[in-house]
């Protein structure tokens, strides 16, 4: 499997939207997991619902194609997208020198709407993270999306550049 | 946030925690830093059928030894190292934990089914603990397995009886188009050719007229039967497609074989010789077909290739009916 991150932007929920809407995906599946501590994010990884369709079926290895995500094809994309969601996280606050506390990941489908702005409005501004997997034929594009409260943006950016300045 | 089950230091218990966690109706296991179990609770025992000294005190993947090196074993150190809670799904891990329905006999039934938590005690939880623990939840999921198995077995089913033509036992026109696009790409993808073939009775109307409805029921039948034994593949795929008009769809096949395929069907069907006294081309019942080839390198659509069979058949017909031809 390969992996790459091409963005890496603060961009309001509209314009997550808005991105998602224009690769022809109204409808969305998305893995969301909470984190706490020094600041306190959700994050939020989407995939357009084809696209997952078409990654728990390569996962699972059947030959029917699915119309819909049943029960257990949920709790696999939930797996899967707790491993990324863990496996980021944990990265991050490596680098940062941050401790987190996780939640465990529950799936979510619906419009990208729907899905974003559960809380808050869409002019509210979040941590877009691109993320492109090529697993075997399959090319997937997911959004990874970090909801941030106003005093966890200021946190975020205090952190940052208290790691910028450990580098100089 | 999560694994409030272990927030609370042990004097803050209630009286019935404990009476609570040995009932509850999924598996639960706690391990200390070393990974040793320090609490297994009545479920978990029971569907394990190991006794309590068997499992305490010792290292989960002593107790386990099949969950060695697996992706369990796996995700739980991940899951120790970044503090984060993870989460097996059945799909991918159906049964990592030796569970037995408690009535079995062990190794005579099949495992439980298992949706498994891996809650270690991270962030500030662990703040409020000795060392560091781990619990682990492991819930039954074999009658949602099965209920969702049996609904897409039903789904199938469904599909599939409502794709067949009820008179010939043929497929019908919904098959064709549900089979042919897929078809299609799997020619794409191998470079393979494929060929589709459109047959029509000749004179089937006047048939009818003179013989009526049943015998024409019957006859349709009989084409039927004589399309099953000559295109006889698996991977072959005849339709009825209008009143009297059939298609095949034939992949790994080019033109040639196509043609070939089709003169056996008109040969067959003037040997079982039925009397056809309306008809203009033979005193029995004929058959008229069509052929168009697939270009893998081309890719046209479902609904041009089955036009230019359609067309090949009108030239079959135009040139006197009882005869096969070719692409255009």
């Amino acid at each position: 499997m390969g992996l790459s991150v091409p963005h890496v932007e603060m961009v309001t929920k509209l314009g997550v939207s808005d991105a998602l809407t224009g690769q022809g995906a109204d409808r969305i599946c998305a893995v969301r997991q909470e984190f706490s501590g020094v600041l306190n994010t959700e994050a939020v990884l989407m995939f357009p619902v084809q696209q997952s369709l078409q990654l728990v079926q390569m996962m699972v290895g059947d030959d029917v194609p699915l119309e819909q995500l049943g029960e257990m094809e949920q709790e696999a994309l939930a797996e899967i997208g707790n491993i990324l969601l863990n496996s980021v996280v944990s990265g991050v606050a490596d680098v940062l020198k941050l401790r987190f506390e996780g939640s465990l990941p529950c799936v979510e489908l619906g419009p990208v709407q729907d899905v974003l702005c559960a809380q808050g409005q869409m002019t509210d501004q979040v941590l877009s993270v691109q993320i492109d997997f090529a697993i075997d034929a399959l090319q997937i594009q997911g959004y990874l999306v970090f909801l941030l409260d106003v005093a966890s943006v200021a946190s975020l950016k205090a952190t940052v550049q208290q790691f910028l300045g450990t580098l100089s | 946030m999560s694994g409030p089950v272990m927030s609370a230091p042990p004097r803050d218990c209630p009286p019935w925690s404990a009476w609570v966690l040995e009932r509850l109706q999924m598996g639960l296991l706690v391990l200390d830093a070393q990974g040793d179990v320090v609490f297994a609770n009545q479920w978990l025992l029971t569907h394990t059928k190991l006794a309590a000294d068997a499992v305490l005190s010792k290292n989960l993947m002593e107790v386990f030894p099949q969950l060695k090196d697996s992706a369990f074993a796996h995700a739980l150190a991940q899951s120790i190292k970044s503090g984060f809670p993870t989460l097996l799904s059945q799909t991918l891990h159906p049964s990592p934990f030796p569970l037995y329905l408690p009535s079995s006999q062990r190794g005579q039934d099949k495992l439980l089914r298992q949706s498994i938590r891996i809650m270690p005690a991270g962030g500030l939880v662990a703040d409020t603990m000795d060392q560091r623990y781990t619990f682990i939840q492991i819930n039954d999921v074999t009658q949602s397995v099965m209920r969702e198995r049996l609904l897409k077995a039903q789904a199938v089913r469904l599909k599939n009886m409502a794709q067949v033509d009820v008179l010939t036992g043929l497929g019908n026109r919904r098959r064709r188009d549900d089979v042919l696009p897929t078809a299609l790409r799997a020619s794409g993808k191998t470079a393979q050719p494929l060929s589709v073939i459109m047959f029509d009775i000749d004179y089937f109307k006047q048939f009818n007229d003179i013989y009526g409805h049943l015998a024409g029921d019957e006859c349709l039948r009989q084409v039927a039967q004589v399309l099953r034994d000559v295109f006889r593949r698996p991977q072959d795929m005849v339709a009825r497609f209008g009143g009297e008009e059939f298609v095949a769809v034939l992949p790994e096949t080019d033109g040639q074989a196509a043609q070939a395929l089709a003169e056996q069907v008109l040969q067959q069907m003037r040997a079982l010789g039925i009397a056809h006294s309306g008809s203009c081309t033979a005193a029995v019942v004929t058959i008229s077909a069509g052929v168009a080839v697939y270009d893998p390198a081309g890719g046209q659509t479902p609904d041009r290739l089955v036009l230019a069979a359609d067309q090949a058949l009108y030239a079959a017909k135009s040139a006197g009916r009882n005869q096969v031809c070719g692409p255009q």
